[in-house]
């Protein structure tokens, strides 16, 4: 009897250290500098050690082959060529596409051949500067997104234009992670390329991830969370990049239409979609769109959802998130319908 | 004589028991209180720091930038780079917001996320 309790008891003991010491399945973690930003890549399972490192590999392709700085990337074979096609691979290809899409929807919100108005200003070197009333002039006259052409294999924009895909390649790389992840029996990670976050399947424990909206005014807080499973959350705002002259700050997110920094009402747009390159089209588009625009584009196209955060202190959410997100800095919250 | 063996292993291993739960009661009390900042170089972890276990302040001197290590928080105090954007952020307490040197591919994170899975909006 007394043998008995004694097993009893050390079962007992073997099951308080194992659960204590509970039997959290393998995660591998990546950090990699690539397109201008810092990205944290994390994968859970098994598989997850090579998916992680095949990740990685992919950024860097990309990298190269999207970045409109180096002279020996696609983008920057299609600016050396304008007006003549130039074979490119699939993933120039489907972001030429989705930026089409969001540029004729959005009435020219959005446009990738903002490239010579980017360069005027200088953004991200030490050359930021506010052009002059006329630089910006010459610089308006050869934005074309309507120009561009493209088949099942090549594109050629017009003559004299230049395009970059700085506000959508980060998206497509996140969609091309996950679906990497996916193809390699992942079932569950998370990738954050530098605010671009989208998520394969849900937590290991079966929960969804909780994903922080950071505070446009106080990037120190969060402005809520939202709760996703197989999606994209993507950020917009003003306050991530700008540059000071005499006092005023110029932020990063150009308005096609009058060749300045976008001052639409909004100081930050969250989309939540299941295409991560179709996200963060879409989280610039609707920033320079301003809320009314926003929620016009939302009801007219749907497939997304979206967080707008106002000038004037409110959180315009779509009625889709009602149930996933939830506020927690102090701030006015208003749905809007369908 | 056996029974009174048998009646010292019971009372040794349930002193185990009472020992093992008070560790972990322990260990996952001290868990909570740790502020666990890293620095990263070329996404290489160099430093883990408990920040609430710094009593007195010092510098961590990187090739080309400089941190500072406080009690409950941590900031870039100098960088070589052009932009400055990792100085001026200033000091962190919490994970909402890591630092980046983009220029010299150095990051400062805290590990404690408020039950976030990542953030958005960089």
């Amino acid at each position: 009897m007394k043998r008995k309790i004694i097993i009893f008891l050390n079962v007992l003991l073997i099951i308080a250290l194992g659960t204590s010491c509970s039997s959290k399945p393998k995660s591998v973690q990546s950090q990699i500098f690539a397109m201008d930003t810092v990205m944290s890549l994390t994968a859970y399972g098994k598989n997850s050690d090579e998916a992680v490192k095949a990740a990685t590999g992919e950024i860097n392709r990309l990298d190269k082959m999207l970045s409109a700085n180096d002279a020996d990337s696609e983008v920057s074979k299609i600016n050396a060529s304008s007006g003549s096609f130039v074979t490119v691979s699939g993933a120039v290809l489907r972001q030429i596409a989705v930026a089409k899409e969001v540029s004729d929807r959005s009435g020219g919100a959005f446009d990738i051949s903002i490239l010579p108005l980017v360069e005027l200003w200088g953004f991200g070197t030490d050359k930021a500067h506010v052009p002059s009333n006329g630089e910006i002039s010459e610089a308006m006259s050869k934005l074309n997104y309507r120009g561009i052409e493209a088949t099942d294999s090549s594109v050629r924009i017009p003559q004299g234009t230049k395009i970059t895909l700085a506000a959508i390649a980060k998206g497509y790389t996140s969609q091309h992670l996950c679906e990497l992840f996916k193809g390699m029996g992942v079932s569950s990670a998370i990738v954050s390329l530098g605010g671009n976050v989208q998520a394969v399947g849900v937590k290991p424990d079966g929960s969804k991830w909780r994903v922080a909206v950071q505070d446009p005014n106080d990037t120190a807080k969060f402005l809520g969370t939202v709760e996703i499973a197989d999606l994209a959350v993507v950020t917009s705002g003003g306050y991530q990049r700008y540059f000071e002259e005499n006092g005023v700050s110029y932020h990063h997110i150009l308005d096609p239409k009058t060749g300045r920094p976008a001052e639409s009402g909004l100081s930050s747009v969250t989309i939540v979609c299941a295409d991560g390159t179709l996200a963060d089209a879409l989280s610039t588009a609707l920033f320079v769109l301003g809320e009314d625009g926003a929620i016009e584009y939302w009801r007219s196209y749907g497939g997304f959802e979206a967080i707008l955060v106002t000038n004037d202190g409110r959180v315009v959410v779509t009625e889709g998130l009602k149930s996933s997100f939830s506020l927690s800095g102090s701030y006015k919250l208003q749905y809007a319908g369908k | 004589m056996k029974s009174i063996s048998n009646l010292k292993l019971i009372v040794i291993f349930a002193a185990l028991i009472l020992a093992s739960a008070a560790s972990i009661l322990i260990m996952t009390e001290r868990r909570q209180d740790a502020l666990i900042a890293e620095i990263y170089s070329e996404g290489k972890l160099l430093y883990t720091i408990d920040l609430n276990k710094v009593t007195e302040s010092y510098t961590i001197e990187l090739p080309h930038n400089t941190v500072l290590v406080e009690h409950g928080q941590i900031s870039m105090k100098c960088a070589d780079c052009p932009d400055q954007v990792c100085v001026r952020q200033g000091k962190i307490k919490n994970g909402a917001y890591p630092i980046v040197c983009l220029p010299n591919r150095v990051e400062i994170r805290i590990t404690n996320k408020a039950g976030v899975d990542a953030v958005t909006g960089r």
